[in-house]
């Protein structure tokens, strides 16, 4: 893990980083320079990031795979509108639950993990994530179909976050929260014990660690996220239509990690970034734009040169090439990302 | 006190039995490991070590037998316990193709090994909490004198996959004894190396068994580093056994002889 | 009455099952001998199905005879060079990294051939015609002979395969290359060429399995999502070990999905399948034909 090669004070970077951002859209309040979409942009980088840690927890940190999380997510946005509209409980009440929930799931998902080879189990999520699809259409009850589901902003203490920008520092706060306490798990006894059974689950067993009780572990914290990022979304776009729900979005999440970096946290920013704006981007370059779904077309593109030619991913690269360097005044050899499943060489 | 303990072997197999299919890998072996001293446990490839080695670690499941270990909290049967639970009890292993973590650096390797002597919890860790930070501190002073003890002072920030064959093979070691382990067993440590590098293992094994006072059980092909540094030593064939003894003893067998060489007829 | 409708179902079983067999099959052969797991074989189907289509339409447009066994050809021509294309320019050059970053640059290919899809081709969906129309009449059943054409095309071509893989040369170096690939390269197998015709024919099966089943879901860039999943959980079900595995598992699959279609409801037919997987899979986690792979402590 290439954060702990600046081992005091580690996450500086990224609370610099987002009061700057913080002072930088207080300032806008007043003065009005970033436009609406602009504003927008930012918010969907921002809960998008959080999705992305809460994926990469699982794919990076843990090295599970699970082609199905926009359930989770969907789950966390539809339980939101559904007590926004119809509880009226306060914010962080029903941000929790929107985490809490998807989290029962992801136990539930863990438990049958457990006993699978990596290609059976993306199958097998790839799976779950069409059925939970389905049952956001079919259930309209809960998720009102095909209508859609919408909401207002949320409130605390009377505070009602009406303008776009004051919602986009409120998703930074929390943002910056989850950062936090990510870096502070993945630096510990347990973040070690998950990312010592992505790279071997033989020996971090002779050393104590359960399989059993970190899969479950990793499943249960990425699916809390993405319940959470779930909930963001829901307040930030308030509207939730089941179509957003499919293998398309789970498929972003993997791209997001993958392109950005595995197991980094400034990585799955990098990466959510990376996958907001390039439908932006084409939409507004002339020739690009005339050429329908040119977006997939590129972050497919992007996926595959970075598997081939980056790797670790962007965020890492930059961090370990120029970065490290600098910082620890010696060179550090070049860290490649080895094979992540040395146990399923035949 | 010391000479009882020392009178009850560590680790007693009794009548350890292992069929795949229809061939039997291990047959009803029985041995047992004094406590203190390195043993050693050889045979001819396909003699059934690794089946052994295996199974006493938790990773196969016999089909009979014992494997009883005399533990702090007294005799147990480590067959009652998880792959992940014998760490507990004392029992650390060493895996034949290195098995390191690739993707983390050299002391986040021996900070892993550390997992079962580091007892923080979920809430204290993402918080950051001073109890917490303290053990931090602690386990990571402790890679750094083992890394220190192995002579491979200074390269804690390295990524441990782009150490040197024999540095991997240090590290592995360097992990679990990060542990405090009872007994330690190594599947084939002199794999892959050469003379002088074998010298150096059989030195440093002595050393760790002395200053850890450790028991280490050994499986080897290399019978330069058996015969040199292990004080007894079970010979098996076919998954039976067919001597135990010192090293004199061993290498005066004719049984061992055959297996090794084949029968003199021939 | 009611036996009749039961064995129609399970004609129609079979004629999806065959079709998810061809599909699950070209998966695991590219699976056992590169491994890779081509996420992208339905995206690529379905491209070639519309490549296909558009050879359909312009040949009845030119007024040229035949223009069904036309398009058939030109499927079978384009989609052994589009195969060949795809192993050559993404799969190859990237041979090098771990097993998830292969997996990853078939993800890569899902998004980069279905948005190439949507970009030539358009969004909408077009009508394709059967292989041979209409309907006939056995005894008291109401069959198309369509589906028997699609039953026999597979196993025609599952047999063809299979007699390759067992009697002939090349069927040596593919099992070879499949039990494990450095040490049939060290043995003088050319194991490049062995994957690429993998890749050739698992795009050929997976264009076949779009043609064959264009009739029902109409030719569109979404058309192949369905039978896609139904073919790897297929695959899945009878295990990634074997060859023989995902054909047993795809006519299981095939049967199960028209059956459950039929009793019990159409939209929820995917997700019972799927659930039905889920709980073989927990007893038995490589599937019904397949085995842990060996890997030694």
């Amino acid at each position: 893990m290439l954060d702990s090669l600046t081992d005091s004070h580690p996450y500086t970077k990224y609370i610099v980083g987002t009061l700057i951002f913080m002072l930088m859209i207080l300032i806008d309040l007043q003065l009005n320079i970033f436009a609406s979409r602009t504003i927008n942009l930012f918010i969907r980088v921002v809960y998008f990031s959080i999705m992305a840690l809460g994926f990469n927890m699982l794919l990076g940190f843990a090295g599970q795979i699970s082609l199905g999380h926009a359930a989770y997510m969907g789950l966390g946005a539809y339980l939101t509108a559904y007590f926004s509209n119809f509880m009226g409980w306060n914010f962080l009440l029903i941000l929790l639950l929107s985490g809490l929930i998807p989290m029962v799931l992801g136990i539930a998902l863990g438990l049958i993990a457990l006993r699978m080879e990596r290609l059976y189990l993306a199958i097998a999520t790839l799976g779950l994530g069409v059925t939970g699809q389905m049952i956001f259409q079919e259930w309209r009850a809960f998720t009102r179909g095909f209508s859609g589901i919408r909401l207002d902003r949320p409130e605390i203490f009377g505070f009602a976050f009406n303008n776009s920008r004051h919602f986009l520092l409120l998703a930074t706060a929390i943002l910056l929260l989850v950062i936090i306490l990510t870096y502070n798990f993945s630096r510990s006894r347990t973040g070690r014990a998950l990312s010592a059974m992505r790279d071997s689950e033989y020996a971090s067993q002779s050393l104590g660690v359960s399989l059993f009780k970190y899969k479950l572990l990793a499943f249960a914290a990425s699916s809390f996220y993405v319940g959470i990022a779930g909930s963001l979304y829901a307040y930030a776009e308030r509207f939730v239509h089941p179509s957003t729900w499919g293998v398309e979005l789970s498929l972003d999440m993997l791209a997001m990690v993958v392109i950005g970096g595995l197991a980094s946290i400034g990585g799955s920013i990098v990466g959510a970034a990376f996958l907001v704006l390039v439908p932006r981007i084409t939409a507004a370059t002339p020739l690009l734009a005339e050429i329908t779904n040119m977006n997939y077309i590129l972050t497919g593109l992007a996926m595959i040169l970075v598997i081939k030619y980056l790797p670790l991913g962007i965020y890492n690269t930059i961090d370990v090439k120029l970065i490290q360097p600098y910082l620890i005044g010696r060179s550090s050899k070049e860290f490649r990302y080895q094979d992540l499943e040395k146990q399923e060489e035949g | 006190m010391a000479e009882e303990e020392n009178s009850l072997p560590i680790l007693k197999v009794d009548n350890l039995t292992k069929t795949f299919g229809g061939l039997v890998a291990v047959d009803e072996l029985s041995f047992s490991v004094p406590q203190g001293i390195i043993y050693g446990l050889i045979g001819p490839n396909g003699a059934g070590k690794t089946t052994v080695f295996n199974m006493i670690t938790r990773f196969y499941k016999p089909d009979s037998g014992k494997v009883l270990f005399q533990s702090d909290q007294g005799e147990v049967d480590l067959l009652d316990y998880r792959v992940h639970e014998i760490i507990d009890l004392g029992v650390a292993r060493t895996f034949q193709n290195i098995e390191l973590f690739n993707n983390m650096t050299v002391i986040e390797n021996l900070m892993a090994g550390g997992h079962s002597q580091l007892k923080t919890n979920f809430f204290q860790e993402i918080f950051r909490l001073p109890g917490f930070k303290a053990k931090e501190k602690e386990t990571r002073q402790q890679a750094l004198e083992i890394l220190d003890f192995l002579g491979l002072a200074g390269k804690e920030n390295q990524p441990a996959s782009s150490q040197p064959y024999g540095v991997q093979k240090l590290l592995e070691l360097g992990r679990i004894l990060m542990a405090e382990p009872e007994i330690i067993l190594l599947d084939e440590p002199a794999a892959g190396m050469n003379d002088s590098e074998t010298n150096r293992l059989a030195k440093l094994l002595q050393l760790i068994k002395d200053e850890f006072d450790i028991t280490i059980f050994l499986v080897e092909h290399d019978m330069s580093l058996v015969m040199d540094i292990c004080q007894q030593i079970t010979a098996i064939n076919f998954g039976k056994k067919i001597c135990q003894g010192s090293p004199a003893e061993i290498q005066a067998s004719e049984a061992v002889q055959e297996a090794y060489l084949g029968r003199k007829e021939n | 009455m009611a036996r009749i409708i039961f064995i129609q179902n399970i004609i129609g079983g079979l004629e999806t099952g065959s079709l998810y067999a061809l599909a699950a099959l070209g998966v695991v052969l590219i699976y056992r001998v590169s491994d890779v797991t081509n996420f992208a074989q339905g995206e690529m189907a379905m491209f070639s199905t519309f490549v296909t289509f558009t050879i359909w339409t312009y040949s009845r447009a030119a007024g040229l005879p035949y223009p069904y066994l036309i398009a058939f050809i030109g499927a079978l021509i384009f989609s052994a060079i589009f195969g060949y294309s795809i192993e050559r320019v993404f799969i190859r050059p990237t041979a090098e990294s771990s097993l998830l970053g292969k997996m990853i640059v078939t993800f890569g290919l899902i998004l980069i051939v279905n948005g190439s899809a949507a970009a030539i081709f358009g969004t909408d969906s077009y009508y394709m015609q059967r292989a041979i129309g209409g309907t006939m009449i056995i005894g008291n059943l109401v069959v198309r002979p369509h589906s028997f054409f699609v039953i026999f095309l597979a196993l025609v071509i599952m047999a063809v395969l299979f007699y390759m893989i067992r009697n002939t040369m090349f069927g040596v170096a593919i099992r070879a290359t499949a039990q494990d690939r450095e040490t049939a390269r060290l043995m003088g197998v050319n194991t490049t060429k062995v994957t690429a015709f993998t890749w050739i024919m698992a795009t050929i099966m997976g264009a076949i399995a779009g043609l064959m089943i264009a009739p029902a879901t109409n030719v569109s860039t979404g058309m192949m999502a369905d039978v896609h999943l139904k073919s790897f959980i297929a695959a899945v079900l009878g295990g990634f070990t074997s060859f023989i595995g995902p054909v047993i598992g795809g006519l299981i699959i095939g049967i199960m999905d028209n059956l459950v279609g039929y009793y019990i409801s159409t939209n929820w037919q995917t997700v019972i399948v799927y659930g039905i997987l889920i709980l073989i899979l927990i007893f038995k986690p490589y599937g019904l034909f397949g085995s842990r792979p060996q890997k030694k402590v």
